[in-house]
């Protein structure tokens, strides 16, 4: 079923108005963006968008990279005016500018950076400041770091930092005194120097940190709110939201709002204003199949949904097509572990419940993972029949299955035109009620013509004589041929047509014949459900003589032929159920003209 | 038996090693290198370096440190081979002549550092990844002042005895070319002995002869250098020469030395059995032709040599070989030499 729905306006101050977007961002609320709403200036303007907080939003990121810190949203809001975050901005720029020149011209490796991190404790910018000390880092290969203990004339001090393998990283000092003799023996001894760094990254960043998510959180929040700027119209005093609430959600919605002095307006949506959004809601069994209704098309809010029935005759046309119990209740078993073990995956879902069809179905049919005597003792408790309750692959049965499966077609295709008969009432749409191919024109003509040649094979009766067929098909058609102009007379136009008689007269014969056409086809499309009763029925019989035939590989050939008919028979049965849903049934009622439920925070 | 199956071993895993050298692509390749870098990086991805090398940062070696790196695998490579050998007394002996060049050629380093009175410049080029397996402690070379220090870390060595009359001398008068004909003697002599009297065969006498020929062409080499660059005489040149000759009677020896000057020297030498290497006409460097004889024995000998040492001297002598082609190739890219000339100057 869908969801009734509450229209509500809600008025704010310039007060706060931004605590009641972020209260709503946080509601299950639909909105209704400003720019459908405004028909003229006169009601008041949208809000604009400042980008200030985007760009800054954007500027802090790329600042943050540039310094290799991460930043992060918090719980907590502080707020900043915007002088406050361009001077903030200002400073980062200055002082990270320092940082970036460093980063491109030390491009340290990761190793570095650790032997780095040791040195650190010392002070870069000492270390540079140093007036008689000489400090140098760089690394050393393994022979030469040994010789550095035969060097006993004490004129540098060495410092090993990190070692790794055949590579150490040391850092000496000196007096500038030794500094060129020193060097040059630790050149000899292919010293690779790395520039001590100017300025201590590390700290810097650890420096500005906090701040920077202070502002990160304040920018994200107002950029937040941004987002929902387009669904407000700001008048001279006051900044309106209109949007949807489900009635369930709506007292505890007003409360919400009015604890934020935000006046809140109801009203129930009607035909004549905005199209309420569709939020389907349905029992756990049916609630998976809501999946392929929003495949080809949400129904409208005025219309009703039909997941229910979908998701019936989808399960009944599944079960009839892939009959076997012990098939039918792996796929069950594994449709349902994998729906609890990834809710996302909604087909596993559906795979569950069709399984659950396809077992009863295998029961009636006497099928065990394609073994077909198996269940015939329980059949025979059950049902008390003498032999099995069903076989399939008697010839005797295969006219039985087929036409079956028209008449279980016809059945489903009167319903559906009893869906749309209801529909029709219920928008008032009495000319299309009337005359329409699936109004009471049309059910009265197919429902005769089935009585009919039900009578004519059964030879108990026949009413397909001149006067019945006159009355019940040529009444109808005529009532089809004159639907435009019986739709144009409810509507209050009078009993006319758009472009004259004859050829409305000629187009509506070859619409007729269209008619006439559909009503076989469609008819003769769910022979396929027969079809593929017998087509399982046969592959398994295939598969259960091989296994017969290759002896001890037996087992292994069971498996893998209920493998491949599960896999390639479960396919294919699943979407050809799919199609006989859309094509042959949502056609004649549905028009799926909807529009989702959004909750304004969920948008991108 | 055990020298059988280790014969067999040992030529096997030369074979495999020697099928790894560089060959004329890679040449080509390093030849067109612009910096050390280039070389290094080629070394490290592209050839059986890669492990030396793994550890080296490309953008900043130096040349010296390229070239240590590759002596030390080399030596790492004799030392592997080595475990093939055998385990017995003499032939670990034997093996040690591999190490008494360099032992012979830290000792001189030493001297002329005495010289100079620099001791600290000799700690940076300390081979010390055989400080366990050299006959003394190379670390104590580092503390080295003067030659009663240097004839103190000696003692107890082969080498002590040739160096000892050089002592009385003060660092500045100290003759170095004629201690280095005395240690250079002390290794010839014994390697030659340990070969002479411990094996036997025609593969003992193919390994004096690589020996010697190693030997003859050195001789040959400082015969030319001394009358080209130094115009010795011929008592001060015999001085510096080792007495070991193998393709020249001591009268040829002597007519070398004495009487003829670097052109007829080259000229006597393009009609001995060098001639196939020795043009005076299309003449480079006296080391380059020398090198190219010692290239081709040891080729020949590393494919058709029966006895595995002799094998793994061949190997060790091209090994060799290719390293002194990439310091060449090296030096040439430093110093910007035209690359036509630096490709005349590899052996290959």
């Amino acid at each position: 079923m869908i969801e009734k729905m509450k229209l509500v306006h809600l008025s704010a101050t310039p007060q706060n108005y931004k605590e009641m977007l972020i209260r709503l961002s946080q509601l299950e609320f639909h909105g209704e963006p400003a720019s459908a709403l405004l028909k003229d200036t006169s009601e008041g303007e949208p809000l604009a968008e400042d980008p200030f907080y985007t760009e800054c939003l954007s500027e802090l990121s790329t600042l943050s990279a540039t310094a290799g810190c991460q930043i992060s949203r918090q719980s907590e809001v502080t707020r900043f005016s915007k002088e406050e975050i361009e001077a903030f901005l200002g400073e980062l720029r200055e002082q990270f500018e320092v940082v970036t020149k460093a980063n491109q011209n030390a491009k340290l490796s990761y190793e570095d950076e650790t032997a780095l991190e040791a040195l650190r404790s010392v002070g870069f910018e000492d270390m540079h400041g140093c007036q008689y000390l000489f400090f140098r880092f760089g690394r050393l290969n393994h022979q030469s770091f040994k010789k550095l203990s035969l060097y006993t004339d004490h004129q540098f001090d060495v410092c090993e930092l990190y070692h790794q393998e055949q590579t150490h990283w040391v850092c000496y000092v000196t007096s500038p005194q030794y500094g060129a003799k020193v060097n040059k023996i630790f050149d000899d001894l292919y010293f690779e120097p790395i520039a001590i760094p100017e300025v201590d990254v590390k700290a810097l960043v650890a420096k500005y940190t906090p701040k920077m998510n202070e502002v990160y959180t304040y920018c994200s929040w107002r950029h937040d709110l941004l987002k929902l700027y387009k669904y407000v119209i700001k008048t001279e005093n006051t900044y309106e939201v209109t949007g949807f609430v489900s009635s369930r959600d709506f007292d505890g919605f007003k409360e919400a709002m009015e604890e934020l002095s935000v006046k809140v307006e109801a009203t129930d949506p009607d035909h004549h204003g905005l199209l309420p959004p569709t939020l389907l809601k349905n029992n756990w069994f049916v609630r998976p199949f809501e999946m392929f209704v929003g495949m080809y098309s949400l129904p409208s809010y005025f219309d009703f949904d039909p997941t229910s029935f979908f998701c019936y005759s989808y399960c009944l046309l599944f079960g009839i097509m892939f009959g076997d119990l012990g098939q039918g209740a792996l796929v069950a078993i594994g449709g349902f572990v994998l729906a609890k073990l990834k809710p996302q995956m909604r087909i596993a879902a559906v795979a569950g419940r069709v399984g659950l069809t396809s077992m009863v179905f295998g029961f009636l049919f006497g099928s065990f993972f394609g073994d077909e005597h198996i269940l015939i003792p329980l059949q025979k408790i059950c049902f008390g029949v003498r032999e099995k309750l069903f076989e399939v692959l008697a010839g005797s049965s295969t006219m039985p299955i087929l036409m079956g499966s028209v008449l279980l077609g016809a059945i489903l295709i009167l319903m559906c035109m009893v869906f749309n008969m209801a529909l029709r009432i219920k928008h008032k749409e009495w000319g299309e009620l009337l005359c329409g191919q699936n109004g009471i024109a049309g059910f009265v003509f197919y429902s005769y013509l089935l009585i009919g040649i039900a009578g004519m094979f059964s030879g108990s009766y026949n009413i397909l004589t001149p006067v019945w067929l006159a009355l019940f098909a040529g009444g109808p058609l005529i009532l089809i041929l004159l639907e435009k102009p019986f739709v144009r007379l409810f509507e209050g136009q009078g009993f006319t047509v758009s472009n004259g008689w004859g050829n409305h007269i000629l187009e509506a014969i070859f619409e007729d014949v269209v008619v006439l056409l559909d009503f076989v086809a469609n008819s003769m499309s769910f022979m396929r459900v027969g079809g593929f009763v017998l087509s399982h029925a046969g592959m398994m019989l295939v598969v259960m003589t091989l296994v017969e035939m290759t002896g001890k590989a037996g087992f292994l050939v069971f498996v893998l032929g209920n493998l491949f008919v599960m896999v390639l028979e479960g396919l294919i049965v699943g979407i050809q159920s799919l199609r006989l849903e859309y094509y042959e049934m949502f056609s004649r009622y549905y028009s799926g003209s909807g529009k989702s439920f959004q909750q304004i925070s969920k948008e991108s | 038996m055990e020298l059988a199956y280790s014969a067999n071993a040992m030529s096997a895993k030369i074979m495999a090693m020697f099928g790894k050298r560089l060959r004329d692509s890679d040449y080509e390749s390093l030849l067109n290198k612009k910096s050390i870098g280039e070389v290094a990086s080629y070394l490290k991805s592209q050839t059986y370096f890669s492990s030396a090398l793994k550890d080296i940062n490309e953008s900043a070696i130096h040349r010296g440190q390229l070239e240590s790196l590759i002596r030390q695998d080399l030596y790492a490579r004799f030392s592997r081979l080595i475990r093939y050998g055998g385990r017995s007394e003499a032939r670990r002996e034997f093996y040690h002549y591999g190490l008494m060049e360099v032992e012979v050629s830290q000792i001189l380093s030493c001297v002329n550092l005495i010289r100079n009175q620099d001791s600290t410049a000799m700690i940076a080029k300390l081979p010390l990844f055989l400080k366990h397996h050299a006959s003394f402690d190379l670390a104590n070379l580092a503390n080295v002042n003067d030659f009663a220090g240097l004839l103190k870390v000696l003692q107890g060595t082969d080498y002590y005895q040739p160096a000892l009359p050089y002592l009385s001398q003060s660092p500045e008068d100290i003759d170095v070319p004629g201690l280095e004909s005395s240690l250079r003697s002390v290794f010839c002599q014994k390697v030659l002995d340990m070969i002479i009297k411990k094996r036997k065969g025609k593969d003992t006498k193919a390994l004096i002869k690589v020996f010697s020929t190693q030997i003859e062409l050195e001789n040959i080499v400082k015969i030319y250098r001394a009358k080209k660059y130094f115009h010795l005489s011929g008592e001060r040149i015999e001085e510096v020469l080792t007495p070991v000759w193998c393709n020249f009677s001591p009268k040829q020896v002597h007519q070398m030395v004495y009487d003829m000057d670097e052109t007829q020297f080259l000229d006597a030498l393009s009609h001995s059995v060098y001639r196939r290497y020795i043009d005076p006409n299309n003449f480079l460097y006296i080391e380059v032709h020398t090198k190219k004889i010692s290239y081709d024995l040891n080729t020949h000998n590393l494919i058709y040599g029966q006895d595995p040492d002799l094998v793994l001297q061949s190997y060790l002598s091209l090994a060799e070989s290719e390293i002194e082609n990439i310091v060449d190739i090296v030096e040439g890219i430093r110093y910007h030499v035209p690359q036509d000339v630096i490709e005349r100057l590899l052996v290959r």
